[in-house]
């Protein structure tokens, strides 16, 4: 049994013995020691990535934050079928591929008069733009291609965060002659806390990592404008061969999300209390 | 009131599905400009040969065999893996187990990202680039399911397995006749996610396959597009057929997608 218990947990232990190997293994490689994070330090292209990377994590989360509380809030009363409807309409999505989204926005996007959005926006008295082309624009399209295509997954968590909050809760608050704001801001949001807590870090961590928009949308363009810290590192890997470099990088990814990881996890449990 | 909830609900609703839309109405006629009036999506004249295209002009076929191939054995896989080591955590006892399964929960803050180079260092020295073996391996061992998997089994009563071993049973029999059944629903969670994270990978098989026929959909189709460069009406063709297969599995089985999402997420 022991030896039975042994083989079980092997596929486990290699998961772990390879998350730990990954800056071993590299500086082995190398011999550089510490050498490597000074230079990515001082890298302006690392900055740069890094910059983007945090510009689309304060752009996105906050957009799909305040929108999905939004939605669901608007959604919650509504009949069951409609919220059904909602759901799956919003989920549709999230099990696509991103970059089968990326070439419906690819054209979605096209710059120029031509240009389904640009048409739209022309509808309400807006100038075209080059969405994905201009150095100012590309961040906040790859941002917003980034709220659309999971904010649905937020919505569909934050319905089932309210259904869980007590009915009792609002009938006594409503007696004790609460308002609806205060009905919001007294119950709704304090027993949401956790599940926001818990979309937001996810939401940051998932910013984190962008990859798959950058890659199809820009390859990181127009002049490294939108390059994002896993694109960037995975170009100086696997275009440049830079393997050191672009573990160095990874690694300090890792201690970016893990951070916010615990954070999340010491204040989440808080909530519970 | 009401009324104006529904509407700009359904609004919210359109605005994800509208891309959809376009990319169903686009994909019917091979387009060099796109026009912005959602009129003049609506082909003029219907035609089938963007799809014949895209079937015969590229390694579409391939890409949705090895696609379908890699994502059914893998999740059975993962689903037989994960369920055995988290069998192991939830109901056995041995040195370690606190040690190691908080191991299990540090993977769970490791980004893919992180992984991606040793991985594929790896990978590449046991020769299985290009192999369904080096698309399929290194995505087994995720901490999630294990996770997911230990919590849902603890909540299955001691007892039932004393009782099944003082009737004989044996180590094996108690996991596959009764811990799997009664963890079902978590293992159908864990399928779902499963199943549709290997279906939409696209890093890991970007570097894995160099090889056009070992392509799975999501690389294939970066390939394709730009082999269309000039022609939207294929690439939506293209872009359709590859998210047909998961809209069907999930239209079919929406409220277990859905199900498993939130208890997935509420979980932590």
């Amino acid at each position: 049994m022991v030896l039975y218990v042994l083989f079980l947990l092997a596929p486990v232990v290699c998961a772990v013995a390879l998350s730990l190997h990954s800056g071993g293994l590299l500086e082995g490689t190398h011999f550089v020691g510490l050498a490597n994070y000074g230079e990515v330090w001082s890298n302006p292209f690392f900055k740069k990535a890094l910059k983007n990377t945090g510009l689309y994590a304060l752009i996105a989360v906050p957009a799909a934050l305040s929108l999905s509380l939004a939605t669901a809030l608007l959604v919650q009363p509504l009949a069951k079928w409609w919220k059904n409807f909602i759901r799956v309409a919003l989920f549709l999505p999230l099990i696509s591929s991103a970059v089968a989204l990326s070439i419906i926005w690819r054209a979605l996007l096209v710059p120029g008069q031509t240009g389904p959005l640009n048409w739209f926006i022309g509808l309400l008295g807006m100038a075209p733009q080059n969405w994905l082309g201009h150095p100012d624009w590309v961040i906040p399209a790859i941002a917003a291609f980034q709220v659309w295509s999971g904010y649905g997954f937020w919505v569909i968590v934050l319905l089932a965060g309210l259904e869980a909050v007590p009915v009792q809760l609002y009938e006594a608050a409503r007696v004790d002659g609460a308002g609806r704001w205060q009905l919001f801001t007294r119950i709704t949001l304090p027993m949401l806390r956790p599940t926001l807590l818990f979309l937001s870090v996810m939401g940051i961590i998932w910013n984190l990592q962008l990859f798959d928009a950058v890659f199809m949308l820009t390859r990181g363009g127009p002049a490294n404008a939108s390059v994002s810290v896993v694109y960037y590192i995975y170009r100086g890997a696997f275009h440049f061969d830079q393997l050191g470099h672009s573990a160095t990088m990874s690694v300090l990814l890792f201690l970016l999300v893990m951070s916010l990881t615990l954070i999340q996890m010491r204040y989440g449990r808080r909530g519970e209390d | 009131m009401r009324s104006l909830r529904y509407a700009i609900s359904g609004i919210l609703a359109l605005v994800s599905l509208i891309p959809f839309v376009f990319m169903l109405l686009i994909s019917f006629e091979h387009h060099r400009v796109i026009t912005g009036n959602p009129l003049h999506w609506i082909p003029t004249e219907p035609t089938l040969s963007t799809y014949t295209d895209v079937l015969s002009l590229s390694g579409f076929p391939g890409w949705l065999f090895n696609s379908s191939f890699v994502a059914v054995v893998a999740t059975l896989a993962v689903l037989f893996v994960q369920s055995l080591a988290a069998y192991a955590f939830a109901c056995k006892r041995f040195v370690g187990r606190e040690v190691l399964f908080y191991l299990v929960l540090a993977g769970l803050m490791v980004p893919g990202a992180m992984t991606l180079i040793p991985q594929f260092l790896i990978t590449s020295r046991m020769g299985l680039l290009n192999s369904y073996a080096g698309l399929i391996l290194p995505t087994l061992a995720g901490p999630l399911g294990v996770f997911l998997l230990r919590q849902y089994m603890l909540g299955i009563p001691v007892s039932l397995l004393d009782a099944a071993r003082i009737d004989g049973c044996r180590e094996w029999a108690i996991y596959w006749r009764i811990v799997l059944p009664l963890s079902l629903p978590a293992l159908g969670t864990l399928a779902i996610i499963s199943f549709t994270g290997h279906w939409r990978e696209f890093l890991w098989p970007l570097l894995v396959t160099t090889d056009d026929s070992m392509k799975t959909l999501p690389v294939g189709l970066a390939s394709l597009s730009s082999q269309f460069n000039t022609d939207y009406g294929a690439q939506m063709a293209g872009a359709l057929l590859s998210l047909l297969p998961v809209i069907v599995v999930f239209l079919c089985l929406q409220r277990y997608f859905i199900g498993g999402l939130t208890t997935g997420a509420v979980k932590e």
